[in-house]
């Protein structure tokens, strides 16, 4: 079931939460709610799962206009941040809450319900768990005994609030994979709030980056990454450094050098030139330019050399400038600490100065 | 590989950080012990010996007295209706504060408070300027024929005024600790408000709640000032038990006043037994809920 949000508003105590939201989630789609705290994407999906209400805007599912419903009618699956697990109760119980609480007529049988709980258990690699207390699981149990509880009432979507923020690298790593593998195998409409990056990108069909209050861009992953829509998505996923340019004829100005602009269009003035490492070709200062690349060049000094995992990551303070930009350093070349080198910009994108 | 003497040494510095040394421990606890000795166990004690100073007998014959059997029926009574208002108004209030914001929440949380900071006789006071014959409401309440000082009703009122806040104080922290995402997680699962409230929020506070009820039960049997300024002490009427024991003591009828005053300091000790037990029987889950 599809869900859709149009115009959303929503404000606390003078904050405004959400200025004017509007997004598509497309059946049995997995999207990212990503951005920094603040941004409102908890708030919007509290307003989907009818936990909050909107001043102003829709929120359908499908055909049927949920705006006015209840939490209860809406029939969504949430999992909190902290899982909000009933302490009290058994494993078990917890996840037959959803159907114990189901009026008469529309409650499964004891049986069923017990069928149920077991079958959920086993697809969340719990077996065995369903006597003990939240109290004696780790967190990644506990979030998989969150998720058991949330499916078993068979939702209409299923909305996570950051699912994976209480725990470690390593345990987020491995539910993340689990995760992937839940919804290729039930197919619920799903929409997770995150504020890592490698989350979003990883796990999602498609991520909706949210700033202040607004949707600034939707998008599969690679087009996030690759085709930012706004200065901020270009700043707040990947790493990128800005250059200060000035936008004349179609070409980027910095300083005296000339810069093909890289492939967009764009009003002349000021502006600011985005950078992602592997828009930087690091090479000796002075080398020749390779025929077919970019002309542009910009030189400057090395500051910094980290090792990675797949190779070096070198800082280069640009001449005349005080900005440091990275680049990946090929094999075999020299990068000491203070060389002078040149970075041949191979792409990158333009977005006009916001100050003007 | 650590050096496990350096461990060792690092464990008995940071012991020494926060340990006293044995003298000083010593005298801490002495001094404490005498303390408790002196003003808590050697009143108790005198208690029980001058109600039994002139034997069983004279014991059992001053609680069975009429004018005791009434009081302590009367104590009971007014427990039973000022605990049970207070678990719900406690309830309710916690609930209030610890779950929603409202403007003048602070303000709430101040007034829960106001029966601690006033005076108990202050508070018997104003019930008696507000309901008492010359009061504010006395004529409208006189033409009705409803009597509200120097009855029960006042005393019940007095009671529930200053034993409000034992169940709030207990509940507020806790809720607030816990917040209200496991009543919304019973909530998107389907379950009514009032399903949430029983099988969700109701479980959670309940260890608390029961030491609140404790709480506010004895103090309730126990209270004097408040109900002393309304009762107006008619003997077999409206006189409590501690009531009772002052007008018992005030005639040098000491026998009979500790008679009755043994009972209120027995049900203080089962008071003090019961939560002891019901922190050493279920302490792990009092700890739980607390998480």
């Amino acid at each position: 079931m599809d869900i859709r949000v149009t115009d959303l508003a929503k404000e606390f105590g003078g904050a405004r939460a959400l200025r004017g939201v509007s997004l598509h989630v497309r059946s049995g789609e997995l999207m990212a709610l990503l951005g920094p705290s603040g941004s409102g994407k908890t708030t919007l999906l509290r307003i989907i799962a009818g936990l909050e209400t909107a001043e102003r805007g829709s929120v359908f599912f499908g055909d049927t206009d949920a705006t006015r419903l209840s939490v209860q009618q809406r029939h969504v699956g949430f999992v909190f941040q902290h899982y909000a697990l009933f302490r009290h109760m058994t494993v078990a119980d917890n996840i037959a809450y959803g159907l114990r609480v189901r009026r008469r007529s529309e409650r499964p049988s004891r049986a069923a319900i017990s069928a149920r709980v077991e079958e959920l258990l086993a697809l969340m690699q719990l077996e065995g768990y369903g006597g003990r207390h939240p109290a004696q699981l780790s967190g990644g149990q506990k979030q998989r005994v969150a998720l058991a509880r949330a499916l078993a009432v068979d939702p209409r979507v299923l909305l996570l609030d950051e699912p994976f923020g209480a725990l470690d690298a390593k345990v987020r790593k491995d539910l993340r994979a689990w995760l992937r593998q839940i919804h290729a195998q039930t197919g619920h409409t799903t929409v997770f709030v995150t504020h890592d990056q490698d989350e979003a990108l990883e796990l999602a069909d498609r991520v909706a980056i949210l700033n202040s209050g607004r949707i600034e861009q939707v998008g599969a992953p690679d087009e996030i990454h690759e085709q930012p829509a706004s200065a901020f998505v270009a700043s707040f996923v990947g790493d990128a450094a800005r250059v200060p340019v000035r936008v004349l004829g179609g070409k980027a100005m910095f300083g005296e050098t000339v810069l093909e602009a890289p492939g967009q269009a764009m009003a002349d003035g000021a502006g600011w030139l985005w950078l992602r490492p592997y828009d930087l070709r690091l090479t000796g200062k002075g080398a020749a330019v390779v025929a077919g690349e970019p002309a542009g060049k910009l030189d400057g000094v090395i500051v910094g050399v980290r090792r990675t995992a797949n190779g070096r990551r070198v800082e280069v303070r640009l001449q005349d400038l005080d900005v440091i930009v990275e680049a990946d350093a090929p094999a075999g070349l020299s990068c000491g600490h203070g060389e002078q080198v040149s970075l041949a910009v191979l792409g990158g994108r333009i977005f006009p100065d916001n100050a003007k | 590989m650590p050096d496990p003497d350096l461990q060792r040494d690092r464990v008995y510095v940071s012991d020494s950080v926060v340990t006293e040394a044995p003298w000083a421990r010593a005298v801490i606890i002495a001094f404490a012990a005498i303390f408790l000795a002196l003003f808590l166990l050697l009143p108790l004690g005198l208690i029980f010996r001058e109600a039994l100073a002139k034997g069983i007998g004279a014991y059992w014959e001053a609680l069975t007295d009429p004018d005791a059997v009434t009081a302590i029926q009367l104590t009971l009574l007014v427990a039973a209706i000022a605990v049970p208002l207070n678990l719900v108004f406690g309830v309710a209030a916690s609930w209030a504060i610890a779950k929603f914001d409202f403007p003048g929440k602070s303000f709430l949380i101040t007034l829960v408070d106001l029966p601690f900071s006033v005076s108990p006789v202050v508070a018997g006071l104003v019930y008696v300027l507000l309901f008492g014959a010359q009061g504010l409401l006395g004529p409208w309440l006189q033409s009705w024929n409803i009597q509200i000082v120097f009855a029960l009703p006042g005393i019940v009122l007095a009671t529930v005024f200053v034993t409000f806040p034992f169940v709030a104080r207990e509940l507020i922290p806790l809720m607030q600790e816990q917040g209200a995402a496991d009543e919304e997680a019973a909530l998107t699962l389907g379950a009514s408000g009032l399903r949430a409230f029983l099988t969700v929020t109701l479980p959670n506070i309940r260890w608390a709640l029961l030491y609140g009820v404790l709480l506010c039960n004895a103090r309730a049997m126990g209270e004097f000032g408040a109900v002393s300024v309304v009762s107006g002490h008619i003997r077999g009427l409206t006189n409590t038990m501690p009531l009772h024991v002052e007008i018992l003591y005030n005639e040098y009828n000491f026998v009979a006043a500790f008679a009755v005053a043994s009972l209120l300091a027995i049900l203080a000790l089962v008071t003090l037994i019961g939560k002891t037990f019901l922190e050493w029987r279920y302490g792990e889950a009092i700890a739980h809920g607390r998480r």
